[in-house]
């Protein structure tokens, strides 16, 4: 159970990500939206601007007053990003804050910003519903910083793209992004809320492609074996007209304890108001010194439909394998429901079970997502 | 035309709005139309949900498209282009079908109509299927209607606005 509750609280302590769908709407990138090419985080003034249209409220979003003010003149830009969640598991019920960042970017001429993300985590201690301290995994504190990202924009010519440089701690791009972070795909591949590494980061933004390919080094944040040095690349084009993205993600990374080599491949389809998603990783680790290598294979496949612009259901099937020495199974399947209440209001409520062995896990996740700007 | 006196008379008939008494011959199918912005990921794709989309009378090729009927996706996005550009007022297309074929194409010249601007223009058809089926594709320059390009907090639409069909009679 503690290790079910650590699953969760590791892995839904969430980035807010683009949503991926938005591809069946023409967003190939999430630059529109976002500021940032990895999607999530802030949002631009026409990332409001869509958040209020697809919302149940829907209309125009402009910018209050005071918020006018305080951008000056839209080179500085707020954000909160809260979280409130209740938990409904077999050993009873949590309401608990889970989240609480705050996001800001300042823009330093036309082709230059910086963004930072400081955030405050629950108290693991009282997640768990226990007095005495838990120790915190992978040395998480209660405020740390998700993000410090310098970027610099290279012009290129009108139709061909844009390169982006990007320096500091943000999470690794590869494979689907998803807000579900007990996703196999993610929780099996060290994506937790304390997995945000040093990164020099290379971008191109295609009309019909983008790449990403990124050095990255130890954060910090981590405990002394999960320090982890590596390369990565993710690739997507659109294919099949507008409404189909191919995606391909390597990454290599070394710690003191461990290699891994991480390839992978996702498609996304936007099809009307139905939106189709899959992705398939294979990791092999090799234990340093010489010692054994294992495989691992995660698989997600996903339906989400939207009855209404702010309105969605999605079913999800998740499979995972672990070689041996480690062997272990898991299967699972989930399904959700979110509404776009306002741009600064959503709900989200998520049932997961998944199997592994014989031991059979569940929960129930409601959220009232907050985005302040 | 005069190198194809078989497919012209067939087309002529099939065509001919007084071999079937002048009567309206409706056609529907799919109309769509794309349009790329400053951002080079980001297009916009849209169709027109109407039937009929076109009709042929009188020799004349007259497409009427209710500004409602328009549909890219996003409820903002469809009111922007409704309100904006078509400012509320149907599309209108019409041209004689009097175009010289070349094989199975032409090229129509007639006026179009978008909001309050009206231009003429220009647009190559290919007929098939003995003349049931009438399919092109061309570029409309919001510029040369005189159109604003919509744009929303920082994304604008291109001027090219790529417009395709697929019509069939009905």
């Amino acid at each position: 159970m503690k290790l079910a509750l650590a699953l969760i609280f590791l892995s839904f302590s969430p980035l807010l990500f683009a949503h991926e769908s938005m591809v069946g709407k023409g967003y190939f990138s999430c630059l529109a939206c976002h500021q940032s090419s990895t999607g999530g985080g802030l949002l631009t003034q026409y990332g409001r601007g869509i958040a209020r249209a697809t919302s149940l409220r829907g209309g125009e979003y402009r910018p209050g007053t005071l918020g006018k003010a305080l951008s000056l003149d839209g080179k500085l830009t707020h954000q909160v990003q809260a979280r409130l969640a209740q938990l409904d598991q077999k050993r009873g019920d949590r309401f608990f804050p889970m989240q609480a960042d705050y996001l800001a970017a300042v823009q330093v001429g036309d082709s230059q910003a910086v963004r930072v993300t400081v955030a405050r985590a629950p108290e693991r201690a009282k997640l768990l519903g226990r007095n005495e301290t838990v120790e915190e995994v992978g040395g998480l504190s209660q405020f740390f910083v998700r993000q410090l990202l310098w970027e610099k924009r290279l012009e290129g010519e009108e139709d061909e793209g844009n390169w982006l440089i990007h320096f500091g701690r943000d999470h690794l791009a590869y494979s689907l992004n998803t807000d579900d972070h007990t996703a196999f795909i993610k929780a099996e591949n060290r994506f937790t809320p304390t997995d945000f590494p040093t990164q020099l980061r290379f971008i191109f933004e295609g009309e019909k492609a983008r790449h990403f390919f990124t050095g990255f080094g130890p954060s910090g944040q981590e405990v002394d074996s999960n320090r982890e040095w590596g390369v990565g690349t993710k690739s997507e084009w659109l294919v099949l007209g507008d409404w189909a993205v191919a995606g391909v993600s390597t990454l290599y990374g070394k710690t003191p304890r461990l290699s891994r080599l991480l390839t992978g491949a996702h498609v996304k389809l936007g099809l009307g108001p139905l939106f189709l998603s899959g992705a398939l990783d294979h990791t092999l680790r090799t234990l340093a010194g010489g010692g054994d290598s294992f495989g691992q294979f995660t698989a997600l496949a996903r339906a989400e439909v939207f009855l209404r612009e702010w309105l969605s259901f999605s079913a999800t099937k998740e499979w995972m394998s672990l070689d041996q020495p480690f062997e272990r199974r898991r299967e699972g399947h989930s399904f959700g429901a979110r509404a776009r209440v306002s741009e600064s209001l959503a709900l989200q409520a998520d049932y997961k079970e998944w199997l592994e062995g014989t031991r059979e896990h569940e929960f129930i996740l409601g959220q009232l997502i907050f985005n302040l700007f | 035309m005069k190198k194809f006196p078989l497919v012209s008379a067939l087309i002529s008939c099939l065509f001919s709005p007084l071999a079937l008494g002048a009567a309206q011959i409706p056609y529907g199918g799919e109309l769509s139309f794309s349009v790329r912005t400053n951002l080079a990921a980001i297009s916009f794709e849209g169709q027109v949900g109407q039937s009929p989309l076109a009709s042929l009378e009188d020799q004349k090729v007259r497409l009427s498209l209710s500004p409602e009927n328009f549909q890219t996706g996003m409820g903002l996005r469809d009111d922007h282009l409704r309100e904006q550009i078509l400012k509320s007022t149907p599309l209108l297309f019409e041209a004689p079908f009097d175009c010289e074929m070349t094989a199975s194409s032409c090229t129509l010249k007639g006026e179009l109509k978008i909001g309050d601007k009206t231009s003429a223009v220009e647009v190559p058809i290919t007929l098939a299927e003995q003349g049931q089926r009438v399919q092109g594709e061309f570029n409309l320059s919001l510029k040369e209607m005189g159109l604003e390009a919509p744009s929303y907090m920082g994304v604008t639409v291109k001027d090219r606005v790529v417009v395709r069909f697929d019509l069939r009679r009905q």
